[in-house]
């Protein structure tokens, strides 16, 4: 039998039936970690199942918990996940982001040590890149690490770190040569978060609470062995992983918009008949109307230059210039669609907390909010549209 | 288009080797300044290229081909505004595959009186059709038109008519494209079959040829505007440097891109609804590239010497034929029951 016909029986015959048509982007699902339990019974089955298999990183080696999938049989895996709208046995920072850099530029002793821990669900992740002083200039970030014998004693500030208050391990960029220039005189450093000297202080946004944390670092003893890459050579390993973010980020801002949208029946479209009604067959505010056609238009098309990119990874040609878009694009398109189901709901989009207001009409004020943030998280849209001017389009510096 | 097959691959090399060849903006400028809307012996070669019947099918002498490979040929031709008639050639081979397209006979679609295709006046009795249509496509160098009209029991249908029993008035437009008015008085008709299904299907062809052609135009104004950012030097330093142009750059790009997906889309499955969003952001994304291409060349970009503003004039023309930009979002908004 082929992998196809085996996954699909398999699957058919193992992935609870109340995951089905949950969640297909790579962090919709379980995020692992210590102080992480699981949210139902049927998430665990499905987690412990794949587990068995290798098949909660399923392309890793074998030798690190994964399942050495070859890359053919994992574009099917993913595809047969797809079809059913099962979310990934094991999602997060440990699987997309962490995981793939240790494997290509880690020393052999700390894949050993951290892999294995991250395939099986047991640590989560978090990253601490941004610094109060170095946002879209990372490369101005001053947290110290100093040399103490086979230690760094780590001293500083992160902030914007997703998660960090549940995180069991933080990836971070420290300063270890402060004489260097800037970018030369960074380190790749990974800190376990319950060291002594690591404190976490959640975030409040505009839209109200939030998974962005700021963590404290105060003479934070790591172990020298815990730099991935070489001491200085962090800003290469760091760049390495922010392509991968931004693919991901981008993607999945739209498609989690247009998901989460999905999940509670709640298109803009089923939206717009509710608040403004229909007269004639058409909705009665003739400008919200045009707006709204503007809008599916636009994510119809975003969708579609997603297939088209996906297409080529298909074929294994190389990304073409359209999926540099992803991060700004879906960035708009989302702030569009949160700001114009505000203004269709009138008086209603306006609520905070409390009666008359529904649930549903608080949660639009505050995903409403939340999306000013989708086009300065993982990079501004400016500082992407810099990096699209140069890098795709040539421009002169 | 970023996966095409061998043939597509073929065609996609053909028009660029013609456009290039054949057709540089100097031939384009040359043919707008002799008054000229249409070059036959260019027509010549795309006849024998087999391109006015790219859709037709093979039994009727024609390729066979679908939209995609017609959206190929557009785009090539629009990227240097190339004038050919090949947009009615497939909106007519949608409806009335005659061998004479492949031939390369001019055939034009009649059917405008106002912006809605299903408000038509024009009246076919005893076979004789009346009616006034307004700036039809290739009107001028048309040897038949096809005619929408209302029968006698009210519904539209689609009629032929030879263009020497219509009067046909030529009309000068900014980019030279050519159009025409054209009268019947009680002109000899012929009922080709099909209802406004049909009209539907004709028009829609020619929305996605439309689009590639606009797809085409927008990257040659995007790309011309790069090379002038890269080499003026203001400040003693080329002004692509600046931040602020960049972004209004990178800006169009991402319109292009978006637009050039739905052009494919559209282009591989025509529904109603796939060609409004082509036509509605193309024609709006053409319209923003040419603004903001004459901002960025600055002065030299506002003189007629510089081939930037044939792609405004162009950019303009093409949004407000075939449904403009609202039009076709009033007909996505009716077809998604809004």
């Amino acid at each position: 039998m082929d992998f196809r016909a085996e996954l699909s029986a398999w699957l058919d015959d193992n992935a609870p039936r109340s995951l089905w048509d949950t969640g297909t982007t790579p962090f919709q699902g379980y995020w692992g970690g210590a102080g992480e339990p699981f949210e139902t019974d049927d998430q665990r089955l499905w987690f412990e199942r794949c587990l068995a298999r290798g098949w909660t990183a399923p392309t890793w080696p074998r030798q690190y918990g994964g399942g050495g999938m070859p890359t053919e049989d994992y574009r099917i895996f993913s595809e047969e996940l797809a079809r059913r709208g099962l979310p990934r046995p094991l999602v997060g920072f440990g699987l997309a982001m962490i995981g793939p850099i240790l494997l290509s530029e880690a020393s052999d002793a700390l894949k050993e040590f951290h892999l294995p821990r991250i395939a099986r669900g047991e640590i989560r992740w978090c990253q601490g890149y941004s610094e109060p002083g170095a946002g879209s200039d990372l490369a101005s970030l001053q947290a110290r690490a100093e040399r103490d014998g086979d230690h760094y004693v780590v001293s500083g500030q992160k902030i914007w770190t997703s998660h960090a208050d549940t995180a069991d391990w933080i990836f971070c960029l420290v300063r270890t040569d402060p004489d260097a220039p800037e970018r030369s005189g960074i380190t790749f450093l990974l800190i376990d978060m319950s060291s002594p000297g690591v404190t976490t202080r959640p975030i409040q946004l505009i839209s109200g609470s939030s998974p962005f944390c700021e963590v404290f670092l105060e003479d934070v003893r790591v172990p020298v062995d815990q730099v991935v890459g070489r001491e200085n050579d962090g800003w290469r390993v760091a760049k390495a992983l922010l392509q991968h973010e931004r693919g991901m980020v981008g993607e999945s801002v739209a498609a989690g918009g247009a998901r989460a949208a999905e999940l509670t029946g709640y298109t803009l479209r089923a939206h717009a008949l509710e608040t403004i009604g229909l007269r004639d067959g058409r909705l009665t505010d003739p400008l919200l109307r045009d707006e709204l056609a503007r809008f599916e238009m636009t994510e119809s098309a975003f969708r579609q230059t997603i297939r088209r990119a996906n297409e080529r990874v298909r074929v294994g040609a190389p990304p073409g210039p359209e999926s540099s878009i992803f991060k700004v694009a879906g960035a708009d398109l989302n702030q569009h669609r949160w700001e114009l189901a505000v203004r269709m709901a009138g008086l209603d989009g306006l609520g905070w907390e409390g009666a008359p207001y529904s649930e549903r009409d608080r949660a639009l004020t505050r995903q409403w909010l939340r999306s000013r943030g989708n086009s300065i998280e993982g990079g501004t849209n400016e500082i992407q549209r810099n990096i699209i001017a140069r890098r795709v389009l040539g421009m002169p510096r | 288009m970023t996966l095409l097959d061998e043939t597509q691959t073929l065609i996609a090399d053909s028009v660029r080797d013609l456009v290039t060849q054949r057709a540089p903006l100097s031939h384009i400028r040359a043919l707008r300044d002799a008054d000229e809307t249409h070059d036959p012996e260019l027509w010549g070669e795309m006849i024998e290229l087999g391109w006015p019947a790219v859709t037709l099918p093979e039994d009727a002498d024609g390729l066979g081909m679908g939209l995609v490979e017609a959206a190929l040929i557009a785009e090539g031709l629009g990227r240097n505004l190339v004038p050919a008639p090949l947009l009615s050639s497939v909106m007519i081979a949608a409806v009335d595959p005659d061998p004479a397209l492949a031939a390369g006979r001019v055939a034009a679609l009649a059917w405008r009186e106002r912006e809605d295709p299903e408000q038509v006046q024009a009246s076919v009795t005893d076979d004789r059709l009346t009616g006034r249509k307004r700036g039809v496509l290739d009107g001028s160098v048309a040897a038949v038109f096809i005619v929408s009209a209302r029968d006698a029991s009210g519904e539209i249908g689609l009629f032929r008519v030879a263009a020497g029993d219509a009067k046909v008035t030529p009309l000068r437009r900014m980019d030279g494209r050519d159009a025409a008015d054209v009268v019947f008085s009680s002109a000899p008709a012929a009922r080709i079959p099909g209802g406004p299904e049909a009209l539907t299907r004709a028009l829609d062809a020619g929305r996605v040829a439309l689009c590639a052609e606009m797809l085409g135009g927008m990257q040659t104004a995007h790309q011309m505007t790069l090379a002038f950012l890269r080499e003026r030097r203001q400040f003693g330093v080329p002004i692509g440097s600046f931040q602020a142009l960049q972004h209004r750059m990178v800006d169009g790009f991402i319109q292009i891109e978006l637009a050039r997906s739905t052009v494919w889309a559209a282009a591989r499955d025509p529904q109603p609804a796939a060609v409004s969003a082509a036509k509605a952001l193309c024609s709006e994304a053409f319209l923003r590239v040419c603004r903001d291409a004459i901002q960025l060349h600055g002065g030299i970009g506002m003189t007629d010497e510089h081939d930037i503003g044939l792609y405004l004039k162009r950019a303009m023309v093409c949004a407000q034929i075939l449904g403009t930009a609202a039009w076709h979002r009033d007909r996505w908004a009716r077809l998604h029951g809004y």
